[in-house]
């Protein structure tokens, strides 16, 4: 099987996006599975067909696309948009975004925090197989005024129906996970298939990751977001850099700010990361930190990604005044691990 | 002359007799008489069951029921073990606790299953029933050690405390050491679901040594099996034991003697019928319970990695077996020792070692089963992962062993035909309804057509679950078990083409069930909305977490659909993406 697409935020947003959109909306219109080589032949259809206005995009805001109309619990994120294309700093505008978005929320709420659940269960989510589909319309579920952005767009593109059928979808999309070295990849996971309990699941997962590196199917660690009214889980194993969580966890979250790395997972020379660090910190209101194997709270982001996935016991995304006390430990603790 | 019916017994001695009747079907059936023994039956049940604590409010069962000591409460459907529940769904189980507390005083059991548990009501629960004595939380979610802690703390009359594969947050081991040294009542503890390396071993050995009633005890993967001895002759009365991690080293110095003073101990263990824990086996120290295994019943290997040799032996050694959890390592020709060794077997659970690999990595096929049916004729409950099956075997299974009660089949592959003939497995799954007539509980998987809910809803009569998934083609399939399996109480189905049609034309079956999940199926928004309206004693949630279902055209499918049927109507805990169907939906959302 190929290798599954690197999603990159910061380069190729557009492609990438524009791929996933396709997926979505050639899969539904068709019920023969496909697998994820597909996708760049896919891209060349979704050109021509000129769906590109209309599509949904995963790129974060802020980044291209001034006609993208995206709104975070209900308001209109369009004005955040200052730059063309990519900024130079696009942590800032991510920053700035997610900030504004989060705050919306709670101003738009009366007070209650209504939390915007985005996708699919967590499995799925973390697959990166459903768009971005801010459910800004969802706070209360009579208003109308509410922008509804994804149906719209969605029903422009000649009614193709709404819910392709979920278990092809999830085959299509979804990246093996298991990763055997010498036997073939396994298959596209369903979830809940076969009904295994999470118990269980995680218990064998520990197993065989002590005989075999990568072999563990899930790896589901818990994520708690200061002022949610409960957690969710998200499978790191479906994630193969802090981009994907990333991504994953802002689509269940819809407003968070992660510790920024570069794709590989590594921190950067030390003058860039600090920067972008105090960035994060005066930037944002909220910060991704985990817990790990030693019972230490650090700032997700710092160590490389297989490290992070190995000792990472459960995530919470917390305000970013309480993560101000994480960011030198964090660092030293890395030195001394590398 | 009007005469007028009097009963010669006062009500003492009704409520007398009725102390005798147990069961909840013959107390419901006793309260239909008249109404003074429905009087009379409501002021002396003392044990509650709600099989979905959304069927009914606390305080509905409080008003009727005022003298109540034990409630059983389960709360989220069955697929929410699979992750097909999202998070936030509800069952939560503070607001009966909450009314609880004021009603009930002398509550003395609470058992949970599939709820949302929290430290809050974990506190409330040890300060609000002073005799308290069981607190079984079994696949329950949302609270931590703390609140454990308070129950050690508070309960002296505790008697059994188990966690059962719930969810636990694990912040210490030390919660153990809140049970106060003047505790003593312990019968029954199964911590065997709490992750954390730190347990508390000291606090566990004298918690263990002061119990003497101390019946069952399983313990959790971090207690290491060197400390197993000590904490086993601290209670050599014990019936049921769940070790932790079942590896030590292999260094001859150091195997000589953990080895002799763990057979030691266990050897001194003459009441013990039940084993499991057994994490991260070693095989060498197996040896180690041969003194216990001819009175071992009950075995729950299903997390030791071991191979099929060292299952044989083991299994041989366990004559009295009559159920055993194992994985898939056992293979074939491991399952043909069992079924030679162990003829009391009743229950049998094969579960899959590694479900994800795409080729079989054990040598474990429908053969195994099939020796198992014959060998075994007290074989009542089946749960079996496989990779192939054919309708010939399934056929074999049902002729030989009718009295199955329970047949759950896991084919790993969704839609597999039959291996030999490449034919779906109607004709095998519909030998084992017809064969089996007191069949309660069947999971069916593999390539099935609409031919096997004929076969269902014409011979499965007693069938009283059933989870369906990836089979069928059309809404006839469910038309024939609705309208065909008289005693269905839960149906659980997902990835099957079952719309509109069935639905609707057996709504009125859906008041007779406690509940019905289907997920990514064919049925409507607008048919969700109509029953909602046309059903008021029963609920009809959707769970749409992309978008609001009224979004969309009506016509189109929704994600996830729960029905169950309620005396206290449409509840109000629901999250964001859960959708009641009411009466004034259609008016409200069209």
């Amino acid at each position: 099987m190929s290798k599954p697409l690197e999603h990159d935020y910061i380069g190729l947003t557009e492609t990438s996006s524009m791929e996933r959109s396709s997926e979505k909306i050639s899969s539904s219109s068709s019920s023969s599975t496909h697998s994820i080589e597909d996708n760049t032949s896919k891209t060349t259809n979704n050109t021509s067909l000129n769906l590109k206005e209309t599509e949904l995009r995963l790129g974060l805001p802020g980044s291209q696309s001034p006609e993208r109309k995206v709104s975070l619990f209900g308001k209109d994120l369009e004005s955040n948009d200052k730059s063309n294309g990519f900024s130079v700093s696009p942590l800032k505008n991510l920053v700035s975004g997610a900030k504004r978005g989060f705050s919306d929320a709670i101003e738009g709420s009366n007070g209650k925090w209504v939390f915007p659940m985005n996708g699919k269960s967590d499995v799925e989510l973390a697959k990166g197989a459903v768009l971005a589909s801010p459910r800004g319309g969802l706070e209360s579920k009579g208003n109308s005024q509410q922008v509804k952005v994804s149906v719209p767009a969605l029903k422009e593109v000649g009614g193709v129906p709404q819910s392709p059928k979920p278990v092809q979808d999830k085959k299509n999309l979804i990246p093996p996970a298991n990763e055997h070295a010498s036997a073939p990849a396994a298959k596209a996971q369903v979830v809940g298939w076969p009904p295994i309990r999470s118990f269980r699941k995680n218990t064998m997962a520990s197993n065989l990751a002590k005989n075999i590196n990568d072999a563990a199917d899930c790896l589901y660690v818990k994520v708690s977001m200061d002022g949610a009214p409960y957690l969710r889980k998200v499978d790191l194993k479906t994630c193969k850099n802090y981009m994907e969580l990333s991504s994953a966890l802002e689509k269940m979250f819809s407003c968070f700010t992660i510790g920024q790395c570069s794709s590989h997972g590594l921190p950067e020379r030390d003058g860039l990361s600090e920067s972008r660090l105090m960035d994060l910190l005066h930037g944002s209101e909220y910060v991704l930190t985990y817990e790990d194997k030693d019972s230490d709270w650090m700032l997700v982001g710092d160590v490389p990604w297989k490290m992070f996935t190995d000792s990472c016991r459960r995530l919470r995304i917390m305000k970013g005044a309480e993560a101000i006390g994480l960011a030198p430990r964090a660092k030293e603790k890395c030195k001394n691990q590398n | 002359m009007q005469k007028k019916m009097s009963y010669s017994f006062p009500n003492e001695v009704l409520e007398h007799i009725f102390s005798f009747i147990q069961s909840d079907k013959d107390r419901n059936a006793v309260s239909l008489v008249c109404k003074s023994w429905y009087e009379i039956e409501r002021w002396c049940r003392r044990k509650i069951f709600v099989g979905n604590c959304y069927a009914v409010s606390p305080g509905m069962v409080i008003r009727r029921f005022p003298e109540v000591r034990s409630v059983e409460l389960k709360g989220k459907p069955h697929f929410a073990d699979f992750n097909l529940v999202p998070d936030g769904w509800g069952g939560y189980v503070l607001p009966w606790i909450a009314e609880m507390a004021g009603a009930y005083p002398w509550l003395e059991e609470i058992r949970l299953k599939r709820m949302v548990v929290t430290d809050e009501s974990l506190e409330l629960i040890a300060k609000s029933f002073k005799n308290f004595k069981v607190l079984v939380l079994s696949t329950c979610e949302g609270f931590s050690t703390d609140g454990l802690a308070a129950i050690a703390a508070s309960c002296k009359n505790l008697r059994e405390l188990n966690l059962q594969e719930s969810d636990v947050d694990d912040l210490s081991g030390h919660w153990l050491s809140h049970f106060p040294e003047t505790y003593t009542s312990l019968v029954s503890l199964n911590v065997s679901c709490l992750v954390s390396d730190e347990v508390s071993l000291s606090a566990l050995e004298r918690l263990v040594g002061r119990c003497p009633n101390l019946r069952t005890l399983r313990l959790n993967r971090a207690v290491p099996l060197d400390k197993i001895a000590n904490i086993l002759r601290c209670a050599p009365q014990l019936v049921e034991f769940g070790t932790g991690t079942y590896a030590a080293e292999l260094r001859p110095d150091v195997f000589s003697n953990v080895f002799s003073n763990l057979a030691g101990a266990f050897s001194n263990c003459k009441e013990l019928r039940s084993l499991s824990g057994f994490w991260d086996v070693v095989p060498a120290y197996l040896p180690a319970i041969y003194s216990v295994c001819s009175g071992l019943t009950s075995l729950n290997l299903s997390y030791a990695t071991i191979q099929s040799p060292d299952l044989i032996k083991l299994v041989s050694h366990c004559p009295s077996l009559q159920r055993l959890l194992v994985l898939d390592y056992i293979e074939d020709g491991g399952l043909e020792a069992l079924a030679s060794s162990c003829k009391d077997l009743q229950e049998l659970r094969v579960f899959p070692s590694d479900p994800f690999a795409v080729e079989p990595n054990v040598s474990l096929t429908e053969q195994g089963l099939v020796t198992i049916s014959l060998g075994c004729p007290k074989l009542q409950s089946v749960l079996y992962f496989c990779r192939r099956m054919s309708n010939a075997a399934l056929v074999t299974i049902a002729q030989n062993r009718p009295n199955l009660t329970r047949f759950r089949l896991c084919i790993i592959e969704p839609k597999t035909a039959d291996y030999l003939s490449l034919e779906p497995l109607d004709v095998g799954f519909g030998a084992i309804v017809e064969q089996c007539k007191d069949l309660r509980r069947l999971s069916l998987s593999g390539l099935l057509t609409d031919r096997v809910f004929e076969y269902i809803g014409t011979y499965a009569k007693k069938l009283e679950m059933l989870s369906v998934a990836f089979a069928g083609d059309s809404d006839l399939g469910l038309h024939h078990v609705l309208s065909g399996c008289e005693s269905l109480r839960k149906l659980e189905i997902r990835d099957c083409p079952f719309g509109d049609k069935a639905l609707l034309a057996n709504a009125a079956k859906l008041e007779t069930m406690r509940s019905l999940w289907m997920s990514s199926c064919s049925v409507s928004f607008r048919a969700c909305k109509l029953l909602g309206q046309k059903m008021p004693r029963v609920n009809v949630e959707v769970i749409e977490e992309r978008e609001p279902p009224d979004s969309r055209p009506e016509s189109c499918p929704v994600d996830k659909l729960y029905i169950y049927r309620s005396v206290a109507g449409p509840r109000f805990d629901m999250p964001p993406f859960v959708w009641t169907m009411d009466e004034d939906s259609a008016l409200r959302l069209s």
